[in-house]
């Protein structure tokens, strides 16, 4: 008798204690629920909470750390105070304006006045400087940072001026895009002593944007709540980021309406979507999938090899089809989307297999044992095709791996979790990239990729008259100048086939009808910010 | 459960610990590549030879393999369990925010399990091989032979789509998060355990005292509660624990599939990345959890036999 | 025991071991069955739905699925039979020489045995394939060191049962060598009750090494595996379900087949016992 009590009251006991634990959230569950779904059917109560669906989440939320700063940025906490454009112009944000000196050294910025931090304290020229400095402190190599603002763009000196409310930063080395730099999300601007005592790994820290923080459960959501001291109107009283790692999960989160706004939805559930009624918005950002080659292997130092190579390959089916258009089709390696001349550069190298089986052949490498692969030096070639399985560089890389097949060239895709390795230390004969062209707006650091004896060059590619063109596109200040550099610097590569582009990714956000004002900026620094409003 | 075994097992339990945590340090020892680089690129960053160098003196990668296995340890008994390659968050807090939603998908799954397969596998065993039996034999089949997550992408599919009856997404860790994981994860576990129970009462119904009681005049129903269960809960309890091992297992895999945010996905991204340090903290920290399941398990099996309440009473 | 008797009592080993058989033979005839080639893509047949040109349509490189099904047949079997063979071998030659020589020998295998069965083996296996590296090899390597810790048990309780027996100590006095006694005694009377248990555990191990593989520890692409097939139907789950719908079914009845295979093959050396029909 006894046992039988003691048994039944640990199992009673413990199905108690489950649903008590969950029952507390399941109000909140219920209330939110009925939320999305009273938005959704458009009732006379006016909408109050946005709820997003994303893929990633950063698992910190500190601006100084790696790329987490997109990341608060894009859950509308931080700004800069100059902001990417939806038309790709630089627009002013915390600062009205800017302007360079002759010495091409020193900028002024004019801070836009009457900015309160989220914490009520105002947000001065000092407060600019003093965020500036948190960030190259917290990220200089000397203090074990990892270096990466210092890469675009160092200064000599800092200064504010509270009175005429500006701020004056002079570089190190002439930086045409220092608007883009400054623009960068780690730039954001933080109250630097307040945030001294938060622990930002997780919170955020104090900005100056529409939402704050309110809560960070790491890997599932994200609560914010408004900002009371914004400058300017914010549409909504709360918003819940959810992380919903898989594509057609996020699809079924529009669909039964837990969310509103979703990140990143795969093209094959786009099409479905937008024939139920629902809003997506594709753009083809800056984001490109390069395929480099390591001129340390022989092979790929023939510039026939590289040619033939580049032949074989169907782009056009492998991006609009394969990756179901999750990347539009360019063969150049600035996307076409932006005006760098893209119209105006010379191609030869498209699809054509037979052309480039003769090239192959002309050029040597034939098959001598008959098993199907070319062989170089008596040896079959093998190429060690480098992939980390994200963005569909995974399925571009067995397209192209199914097609050198048929020319007889044999490559063994090798999936990878952290490409940076890999490419920095030229582990690979080629590998897929997914590079984001211009951080800053203007993709003339890009190009150090291709730049002999660059820092980020892991390819070895190296071409004199590639390098002179670079040095002075680099510090040239004139737009029209640049920009032609730029199309010269893509046609030696298109000419050399130093590298091969595969396409230019198709960010998108896909949203119901409940909200309205949303756009997808082809930067992908902006998700959440002071537009998106609920819909009338 | 006396306290010398209490001591001999907690014992156990160190060696256990011990010997799982040094196999997973010297898998990280041999694998390819060594731990400052897979922390480089677990951070996305590429470092400059120096700034590698230096970090690999800091890790201490220039001592022998068990000056730095100790060298582990002992922080591990002070609480530190090291930090996160990935995002320079302690493994510690990463693990203890994860924690409690595993716990509670398995509690949940448990509870499930049990409330679907004691009452099966009672009413398996009394109908023996009739058609009541067969059908509840044929389902656990299916239920054991299932790729698991299979199961959970069909769930998935049925009933987030067709069916709109649960949300796919919810906000906070409620009970709808937590349905259809549970349900995946707790079909596989009652299949095996039903067929468990009905072996365990089947074996009951064998006995000699049962034939007695029935000659007594006690009812069907009162051999069948009062003397039957009560005999076959006792290895049923053990099987417990161990069936809370493959839960654990399962858990990864069904995290992974409905993004829930527990140990397992934790773990899963972990070993993906190289994360070498969250790595050990998680499996340690499984370890931890399966082998304490198991000693309540074997304690409470203790308070419930009489035969063995009785040795340690005399 | 007359042939006919045989088939008559033993209907279900007999039925499963055909169908068994009839799995094997689709492995091995996989390109007679099929039309296309299994890993060749062609791109612009993508997302096909399934058809009369291809029975359960095409993936997102155009491959037919119902190709890759039947060739992944071959990889399920072969690696699944592999880890087979080598679990047990080490588990029982470890289990056996713990059990035959004991003392010191005994305890160091029985510890480490020990160590690993207090652990999930889910668990240990996704660290040990995730670390090493992911492919194939790695993740049978995983799975084997989880799992040779129960044969190991089983051998060595096998053998300590027969281990002190008078016609053992016969045997050793007339002068039998270690090598003879284990060949001719120890390993007949082990065997059967170690070939039945790895026929129940092959469908086990089949599920294990296709979880592997879908997590994206064990088989790389392009090679046609039923568990990697799943993971990359996914993304497509409401736009081509059937990338995700015939894999899965494929493990799905192989690993029953497998599992009722087994079960009939441990009937023929535990029959069941009756019960006493005393409650109804």
């Amino acid at each position: 008798m006894k046992k039988k009590t003691i048994a039944i009251t640990m199992a009673a006991a413990m199905i108690a204690a489950t649903l008590s634990a969950c029952g507390s959230n399941q109000e909140e569950t219920a209330a939110a629920s009925t939320d999305a779904n009273t938005s959704t059917e458009a009732s006379s109560a006016k909408k109050t909470e946005l709820n997003v669906a994303t893929e990633l989440m950063a698992t910190t939320n500190e601006p100084a750390t790696g790329w987490d700063s997109w990341y608060v940025q894009r859950y509308g906490i931080g700004e800069c105070l100059i902001r990417n454009g939806d038309d790709g112009t630089m627009q002013p944000w915390l600062a009205d304006s800017w302007s360079v000196a002759d010495d091409e050294l020193t900028w002024t910025f004019n801070i836009k006045p009457g900015v309160k931090f989220s914490n009520g304290t105002d947000m001065t020229p000092t407060k600019v400087v003093e965020s500036i400095e948190r960030l190259y402190r917290l990220t200089d190599p000397a203090n074990g940072g990892e270096g990466l603002p210092q890469a675009y763009m160092t200064y000599s000196s800092i200064t504010a001026d509270d009175e005429a409310g500006t701020v004056t930063i002079v570089t190190d080395k002439p930086t045409p895009d220092m608007p883009g730099v400054v623009a960068y999300p780690w730039m954001m601007i933080v109250d630097a002593e307040a945030t001294e005592n938060i622990d930002t790994i997780t919170s955020a820290p104090i900005c100056t944007g529409p939402y704050v923080m309110d809560s960070f459960t790491e890997g599932l959501e994200i609560k914010l709540s408004k900002n009371p001291y914004y400058y300017d109107e914010v549409p909504f009283e709360k918003v819940n980021v959810m992380r919903i790692a898989e594509s057609s999960s996020r699809t079924m989160a529009l669909q039964d309406g837990s969310a509103d706004l979703a990140i990143n939805i795969a093209a094959t559930d786009r099409k479905m979507l937008e024939d139920s009624g629902y809003n997506v918005e594709v753009t083809a950002g800056g984001r490109v999938c390069d395929t480099f080659f390591n001129f340390s292997n022989p092979v790929l130092a023939d510039p026939e090899f590289r040619h033939a190579f580049n032949k074989a390959i169907d782009g056009e089916t492998v991006a609009n089809v394969t990756t179901n258009g999750a990347y539009m089709y360019g063969y150049a390696v600035v996307p076409s989307s932006y005006d760098y001349g893209y119209d105006e550069l010379k191609w030869d190298d498209g699809y054509d297999p037979e052309a480039a089986m003769k090239m192959l052949d002309d050029a040597g490498y034939v098959d001598t044992d008959g098993d199907g692969y070319r062989e170089s030096n008596g040896k079959n070639i093998e190429l060690n095709y480098v992939v980390q399985a994200n963005r569909s560089m995974d399925l571009i890389a067995q397209a192209v791996m199914a097609q050198l097949d048929e020319v007889g060239i044999k490559a063994n895709i090798q999936l990878v979790e952290h490409l940076n390795d890999y490419l920095s230390n030229g582990n690979y004969d080629i590998i897929n990239a997914s590079i984001s062209t211009m951080p800053t707006g203007d993709p003339g650091s890009y190009f150090s990729r291709w730049r002999t004896g660059a820092t980020d060059n892991s390819c070895g590619y190296s071409n004199p008259e590639f390098d002179e063109i670079f040095d002075k596109m680099i510090v040239e200040f004139d737009s029209a100048k640049r920009r032609d550099y730029i199309i010269q610097l893509q046609q030696i590569i298109i000419d050399d086939a130093a590298a091969r582009c595969n396409g230019y990714y198709a960010t998108n956000v896909c949203y119901t009808s409940a909200i309205t004002d949303v756009v997808n900026n082809p930067s992908e620094y902006y998700w959440i910010n002071k537009d998106i409003k609920p819909a009338e | 459960m006396t306290l010398k075994k209490f001591i001999n097992r907690i014992l156990q339990m160190l060696l256990v610990l011990l010997g799982i945590s040094f196999l997973t340090f010297m898998l990280t020892y041999l694998a390819p590549g060594d731990p400052a680089t897979a922390m480089f690129s677990a951070a996305g960053v590429t470092p400059k030879p120096e700034q590698l160098e230096a970090v690999r003196v800091s890790m201490g990668l220039d001592k022998p393999f068990f000056v730095q296995y100790m060298t582990w340890l002992t922080n591990c008994l002070h609480g530190d369990f090291g930090t996160s390659f990935s995002n320079k968050n302690l493994v510690l807090n990463q693990i203890m925010g994860r924690l409690g939603a595993t716990v509670k998908l398995s509690f949940l799954s448990m509870g499930i399990m049990l409330i679907i397969s004691i009452p099966l596998g009672v009413i398996s065993a009394v109908k023996e091989n009739k058609w009541c039996d067969n059908l509840i034999r044929v389902l656990n089949f299916m239920g054991i032979s299932m790729p698991g997550f299979w199961l959970g992408l069909l769930l998935q599919y049925v009933f987030a789509i067709n069916l709109k009856l649960l949300p796919v997404a919810s906000q906070g860790m409620g009970l709808n998060k937590m349905i259809l994981p549970s349900i995946t994860l707790a079909v596989a576990m009652t299949s095996k355990y039903t067929r468990q129970v009905r072996a365990a009462v089947l074996d009951e119904l064998s006995m000699d005292y049962v034939v007695g009681a029935k000659a007594r005049g006690l009812s069907n129903a009162q051999i069948l509660f009062l003397h039957v269960l009560p005999n076959a809960m006792l290895p049923l309890i053990t099987l417990l624990g161990i069936s809370f091992g493959s839960l654990l297992g399962g858990t990864a895999v069904v995290e992974m599939i409905f993004s829930y945010p527990g140990l397992g996905e934790l773990g899963i991204r972990a070993v993906r990345g190289r994360d070498y340090p969250l790595i050990q903290g998680f499996v340690l920290w499984i370890a931890l959890i399966y082998m304490v399941i198991n000693l309540i398990v074997d304690i409470s099996y203790s308070l419930f036999d009489p035969r063995v309440r009785e040795k340690r009473q005399s | 025991m007359k042939m006919t008797e045989f088939i008559r009592q033993q209907k279900k080993l007999i039925i499963f071991g055909m169908i068994v058989i009839v799995i094997a033979l689709t492995a091995v005839m996989a390109p007679q069955i099929t039309h296309y080639d299994p890993v060749k893509a062609s791109l612009k047949d993508a997302l096909q739905a399934p058809g009369a040109e291809h029975l359960f349509g095409t993936d997102t490189l155009g491959r037919d699925i119902f190709t890759r099904v039947i060739f992944g047949t071959r990889v399920s079997l072969t690696s699944t039979l592999l880890l087979l063979g080598i679990v047990l071998v080490t588990g029982s030659f470890l289990g056996i020489i713990a059990g035959f020589f004991g003392g010191f020998i005994d305890t160091i295998i029985m510890r480490i045995a020990d160590i690993m069965i207090a652990f999930p083996d889910m668990i240990l296996a996704i660290a040990i394939a995730g670390i090493l590296g992911p492919n194939l090899v790695n993740s049978i390597t995983a799975i084997a060191i989880v799992s040779w810790p129960r044969y190991a048990r089983l051998s060595r309780s096998l053998v300590l049962k027969i281990k002190n027996r008078d016609y053992i100590y016969a045997a050793y006095i007339t002068g039998s060598k270690n090598g003879y006694l284990l060949k001719e005694y120890f390993l007949p009377n082990i065997l059967p009750n170690l070939i039945v248990t790895a026929a129940t555990d092959v469908g086990t191990f089949m599920l294990s090494l296709a979880s592997l593989s879908f997590l994206g520890f064990g088989v790389q692409p392009p090679t046609p595996e039923w568990g990697y097939m799943l993971s990359e139907g996914r993304q497509y789950m409401q736009a081509a379900p059937w990338l995700m719908i015939f894999p899965g079914l494929a493990i799905f009845i192989v690993v029953s087949v497998f599992n009722l295979f087994g079960d009939s093959v441990r009937d023929l050396y535990n029959p069941k016992s009756t019960v006493n029909k005393i409650i109804k």
